[in-house]
Formats: structure tokens, C-alpha cells, sequence
């Protein structure tokens, strides 16, 4: 596999309230604070993290639709290192091509007053790339490997359900035939028996026009199944990035084991016994010194409140920031749950963790 | 009604009314929940499982209606059961119990709130109205139950504004508004589905002791498969207004027996099989609109046993499998007593 993004130390501030008359900003929220990343081509790298985390930020922020304060940002193509940091408007519009993005909510993502045909094929009318039967050709070939039909596309989008205009955006986000998809919460909207549909959908496309994801999501077990490594974040930072059975079932950041505690399993045989965290997530416009997560980490110490830990490579491909990962033994998602069954029907050493 | 059910839903029918034409929404459900017990409502968007739970304390909007059916519910053991179908709307009666002895919480507990006033004079106010309190006591009280729901320094959080809370303790307070009155029944609408996940851990946490040491009854509407297996003791799984199969947790996941529960339970990403990962069983197409219903069995069109000339013609009769376990299938026909047709 080879490279194609390699994110350095990328900030996101926003500025917040002002002191005096021409406002200079009073504080700022640090969204993504210091991110570095590597994303190989052809893979899926999920993105975690609770509410303001700073997850949906960063991904806006490698393609730059939301401008990074500070930070690198280089795409490989063709054999040449583009930065996409240093792109005037015009040269950024045409790495957009290239990078695209699929959302949440497909509700409020299309255009009510477009016909589906007109949705998915301005891409390609906006960037003058096809025309007249060429056009709908384009258009009505990515519509069927989206999984819609031809008549669909002379309908508007108020006619379909959530999980259709979910492919609708999908066509629409993938007609320019990028190589990078940021797919922000893009099954989270939708019902069980589509979400399945959708990560199938995603994993197949993937495979047929080669793409490469950022797939961000909350929710954990969707994550596990669309990606082949994935990143934690905590407070604008990222805590570790492991491939995804390691990340899962072998954690080394307490953050992670407390997230991994909390997914509730659809098993009524097994009880969760989640990790509680302590307090409150810290604001983002102030975070702790030291270790952000110390606030609410039971194994802190004192050298996890004065120092900041560097996310460092603790085994091959697993990266942790921690000072304590390689004296932490931690649970991964489902060694946190206790056996529901009777007592005397349990085995000795399950009775012994209740 | 048995003695130890509290709440009872006999053949419910709601009604939406589209411009004069009655579209069905719930047809037909019947339920009990029982003392100390959760019952789930588990579907998919359009269900029907918030209707359902709306209904219950008469808080349908005024397009929808309870066309026939019962709900009775018994406010102590002993005392004969009142059928909420037939009090007025909005009468004295109904508004008695609702947040009295039958109590709500939804997702978004910003609905719940009001901005303007405190957390403390608006759980006060329910304690003060309801159970007739000083202002001295309600405050005292307001602080036991913001302790009781985990949130932390409550002798603060008592003045405290709604947007001073994170989601989590805002979802708490909620939570600490409607054991105010002390209710024997809470209705919980997707009550941790917009929050993450270690929050949403805390808050079942929280309800699972006030089913333990509070031995509270619940309803609790989700569609969340992983909640439902953590929290529920009996589950109804919902498809297109009916009931298509219901029974206790453990034999809806260890047991399932409608092809919609299968297929259900196979499209929910699971963590124990990782290495096996990328290909979910999903199901085809998706849920019809109320307006388009299919005939017959509402899911034959989805579903991988469809019998043809059978389930596109016929309502398929609940079966009851055993005394506790039912489905509605002409799969199982002779598996077990038809109940209803």
C-alpha cells in the first residue's frame, strides 16, 4: 500500500467573543488541536470520538472546507506531492475532484428543487467534464452501482427514503471518481437493516473504483466493521490509531478501554459492566495541562498531569498516547461483560468478576 | 387484567387522518408490563413504537387517533383498572396521571426544559404542583433526586440552567424530572440515542437501578438491538403498525422465530467477529410508506420465506409458541395455538 495523505501537526482554532473595538478574539476553541496522520491508499481509516471531539472538524479540515490553522497537509498523486495547504481557490477546487465528501444527513444534503438525474450529474456540468449523453451515460452508470434504478433519476429527492437519498449522495459524491471519500456519519442517520445496506454499499464501491476512506462515526460497531484501522480522538487530539481488531480487543489508551466497555453488546446473556469516567469532558477552549485525558483517567499519576505524552508507536502499527501503555493492562470491547446467567449455572472465575 | 400487571394495551388501533382519509398506523397491538419489568418496543422508523408510546398517556397529536382498543392501567395493586381510552383528552383524570403515576422522558431533553428557569425551580415546580410541597421541600427533594441520577455536586446543579448541563446531565435531570412524583411507570422514548457512548452506558446504568432497587416499570422505545438486550426483560419487535413477534430477551435473541427479528439481528454489526467483517446481512429495500401498505404480511415484500398466493393475501395469525413467546407468521402455522386472526 502506498501513501496518499499525510497530515503534520493540523490545528483548528475558532476564535471566540471579542476584546475591544476591532476584536481580537478573547479565547479560542481548540477543535483540532496537533492531529498528524498517514493514510494509505485503498484503505478505510475510521475516526472515534465522543461529541466534541473534534472528529467531523478534522475531516473538514484535510480537505480543507474548513481552513486549518496551522498544519500540512500532502496529497500523493501521480507520483507527486501536492501541497494541499499551499493550493490557491482554483487549485483547490481542482483537488476537490479528487476528494469529496459524503454526509449525515441525507434530509438537508440535496437539493429538493433538482430531479435525482440533475443531483448526481452536476458534479460533472460544474467542473465542465461531460455533457448531453456522455452526461446521462455517466450519470445512470454510477446510479446503478449505487444500487438505484433508471427511472429513479427523473424523481426528486422528497420521493425517497432516507436510505436511497443516502445513495443518491453517494452517487453524487463519487460521479467525479475521487480517490478520497471523507464519509462523515454517513450510516448514522439510518435504520438497522440500512446501515447494513449502506456499509455493504460503501465496502463494494470501494473495491470497484479503488477509493480510500476517512470514515467518521460515533457509533463504534458500525466503525469496526467498515474499517481496517482506526483513530481515536479525545479533546482535539488523537489518543491512538491501531488497526481495528488491536484497537478493539487490545486497547492501550484508557480512553479507548472506556469506550470500548461502553458499546452495548446485542447479547442479553452477557451484562455490560462499563468503565465509568469520572467528571466532565473538559472544554476545548481550555484543556488540561499534561495529559488532556488525566482529568478522568483512573490510572492517572502525577507525571500524566505535568507532561504531555506523544503519541508514539508502542507495537508495529499501533500508535499510543500514554505514559503508562506499556505497564497498563487494559480490557478490550467484550471482556468487559459478566455472564447473566445464574450463579450456580456460571463458571468459577466469571462468579469471581461479579 | 392479572394482578401484577400494571399497564395493558388491548387491540390499539391509531389512526392517522391524512385530509379526511383515516390512514392505519397501529393496528391492533396488545402488551402487558408487569410490575419491575422493562418492555422494549424495538422497529424501525415509521413502526410505530413512539406513536405507540405517545398514545398512552393521550399525548397524540391531533392528526393522530386512538380509533379503538384499551389501555387500562392499574394505579395500585388491588384497585380496578382504569381504561385511559375512554377518559377525556385532556380531563382532569388523565392529566392526574400523567407525570403522577406514569411519568415520560424523550430524546432530546432540551423539549423537556425551559431555558429560562432553572434546573431546580423546574423540577421543584413538578414536586410543588404534584405533591403539594413547600418550596423548602421541593428544593431538598429536587437535590436528593439530582444525587440519586448522578449528577455530580447537585447542591450546585440545583441552580443551574438547562445550558449550563453537557447532554448527558441535562438527559439526567430529565430523568430526575420525572421521578419527581415517585411514578410506578416510566416511558422512555430513545432515551440514550443522541448521546455517546459513555454516556449513554451511564444512563442505562441509571435505569437499570431504578428497575432494581426501585423496582420501576418501564416501556422503552428504541431501535438500538445492543440497548435492548442490556436493559429489556421482555422485547416487541414492531414492523408497519403490528406486533410480529414478542417474547422475553433471551428468547428474541437466542430463539427468534419471525424472519423480520432474524434478519434484524443479522444486519446489527456485532463486535464478537471482527476478522469475518465488511459483508452485513442486510435486508432488502426498505420500509414502506404508511400510504403504500403492502397487502397481506406488511414485510412480504422484503422477506426471504415469502410464500406467494399466502402471505401478499392473508394477515398471518399470531401464534403463540409457547406462554410466553408469540409471532406472527404463517411460517408457524400448527407450531403453536392461533390466538387471534
Amino acid at each position: 500500500m502506498s501513501r496518499l495523505l499525510t497530515i503534520t501537526d493540523i490545528k483548528v482554532h475558532f476564535p471566540i467573543g471579542k476584546v475591544g473595538f476591532f476584536g481580537r478574539p478573547a479565547a479560542y476553541v481548540r477543535a483540532v488541536d496537533g492531529v498528524s496522520l498517514e493514510i494509505q491508499r485503498g484503505e478505510t481509516l475510521g475516526l472515534v470520538g465522543e461529541s466534541g471531539s473534534g472528529k467531523t472538524t478534522l475531516g473538514r479540515a484535510v480537505l480543507r472546507a474548513i481552513e486549518p490553522t496551522g498544519g500540512q497537509i500532502v496529497y500523493e498523486r501521480n507520483g507527486a506531492s501536492i501541497d494541499i495547504m499551499a493550493l490557491d481557490r482554483n487549485g483547490l477546487r481542482a483537488m476537490w475532484r479528487h476528494m469529496q465528501m459524503i454526509f449525515q444527513d441525507p434530509y438537508s444534503s440535496l437539493n429538493p428543487r433538482m430531479t435525482v438525474r440533475d443531483v448526481i450529474g452536476e458534479p460533472l456540468i460544474a467542473n465542465k467534464l461531460a455533457k448531453g449523453s456522455a452526461l446521462n451515460d455517466r450519470v445512470i452508470d454510477m446510479a446503478q452501482r449505487c444500487g438505484l434504478n433508471v427511472e429513479h433519476l427523473s424523481r426528486f429527492p422528497h420521493a425517497f427514503s432516507g436510505g436511497q437519498r443516502q445513495r443518491i449522495a453517494i452517487a453524487r459524491a463519487l460521479i467525479l471518481h475521487p480517490e478520497f471519500v471523507v464519509c462523515d456519519e454517513a450510516v448514522s442517520a439510518l435504520d438497522v437493516s440500512i446501515q447494513a445496506q449502506i456499509l455493504n454499499l460503501l465496502a463494494d464501491l470501494q473495491v470497484q473504483l479503488n477509493l480510500t476512506y476517512l470514515f467518521i462515526a460515533h457509533d463504534l460497531a458500525a466503525v469496526a466493521y467498515a474499517c481496517d484501522r482506526v483513530a481515536v480522538m479525545y479533546l482535539g487530539q488523537i489518543v491512538e490509531i491501531a488497526p481495528t481488531e488491536r484497537l478493539y480487543y487490545a486497547p492501550k489508551h484508557p480512553y479507548t478501554e472506556a469506550l470500548m466497555s461502553a458499546i452495548p453488546e446485542a447479547d442479553p446473556s452477557r451484562v455490560m459492566q462499563p468503565v465509568f469516567l469520572t467528571g466532565e469532558r473538559p472544554s476545548p477552549t481550555n484543556p488540561p495541562d499534561g495529559c488532556r485525558f488525566h482529568t478522568r483517567c483512573r490510572y492517572a499519576t502525577d507525571s500524566c498531569r505535568k507532561s504531555v505524552p506523544e503519541l508514539r508507536e508502542d507495537a508495529v502499527g499501533h500508535w499510543v498516547a500514554c505514559h503508562h501503555a506499556e505497564q497498563l493492562t487494559l480490557k478490550g470491547a467484550l471482556e468487559h461483560g459478566v455472564s447473566a446467567r445464574p450463579a450456580h449455572l456460571a463458571s468459577p472465575n466469571i462468579q469471581a468478576s461479579t | 387484567m392479572q394482578n401484577d400487571v400494571l399497564l395493558e394495551v388491548r387491540d390499539l388501533h391509531i389512526m392517522l387522518d391524512f385530509d379526511g382519509e383515516d390512514i392505519p398506523v397501529v393496528q391492533g397491538i396488545n402488551f402487558e408490563l408487569s410490575a419491575g419489568k422493562v418492555l422494549a418496543l424495538v422497529g424501525e422508523s415509521g413502526c410505530g413504537k413512539s406513536v405507540t408510546s405517545q398514545s398512552l398517556l393521550r399525548l397524540l397529536p391531533r392528526e393522530l387517533r386512538i380509533t379503538s382498543g384499551q389501555i387500562n392501567f392499574r394505579a395500585a395493586e388491588g384497585q380496578p383498572p382504569v381504561d385511559f381510552v375512554s377518559l377525556a383528552k385532556d380531563g382532569k383524570e388523565i392529566r392526574k396521571i400523567r407525570g403522577n403515576q406514569i411519568a415520560m422522558i424523550f430524546q432530546e431533553p432540551m423539549s423537556s426544559f425551559s431555558v429560562l428557569h432553572t434546573i431546580g425551580n423546574q423540577i421543584g415546580e413538578v414536586i410543588r404542583l404534584h405533591l403539594k410541597a413547600s418550596k423548602a421541600e421541593a428544593r431538598a427533594l429536587t437535590i436528593e433526586l439530582l444525587d440519586k441520577v448522578g449528577i455530580p455536586d447537585p447542591a450546585r446543579a440545583v441552580d443551574q440552567y438547562p445550558y449550563d448541563f453537557s447532554g448527558g446531565m441535562r438527559q439526567r435531570a430529565m430523568i430526575a424530572k420525572a421521578l419527581a412524583c415517585n411514578p410506578s411507570v416510566l416511558i422512555a422514548d430513545e432515551p440514550t440515542t443522541a448521546l455517546d457512548v459513555t454516556i449513554q452506558a451511564q444512563v442505562l446504568e441509571i435505569m437499570r437501578g431504578l428497575k432494581a432497587d426501585d423496582g420501576m416499570s418501564m416501556i422503552f422505545i428504541t431501535h438500538d438491538l445492543g440497548v435492548v438486550a442490556q436493559i429489556a426483560d421482555d422485547v416487541a419487535i414492531m414492523y408497519m403498525g403490528k406486533i410480529v413477534e414478542k417474547g422475553p430477551v433471551g428468547e428474541i435473541f437466542g430463539n427468534p422465530q419471525h424472519p423480520y427479528t432474524v434478519s434484524l439481528l443479522n444486519a446489527i454489526p456485532r463486535l464478537g467477529d471482527l476478522t469475518a467483517r465488511r459483508q452485513l446481512a442486510s435486508i432488502r429495500g426498505s420500509v414502506p410508506s404508511l400510504f403504500e401498505r403492502p397487502s397481506g404480511c406488511a414485510f412480504h415484500p422484503r422477506c426471504d420465506s415469502f410464500m406467494d398466493e399466502l402471505c401478499n393475501v392473508q394477515s398471518p395469525p399470531l401464534i403463540r409458541l409457547s406462554q410466553v413467546h408469540e409471532v406472527r407468521c404463517f411460517l408457524h402455522r400448527g407450531a403453536g395455538e392461533e390466538a387471534e386472526p
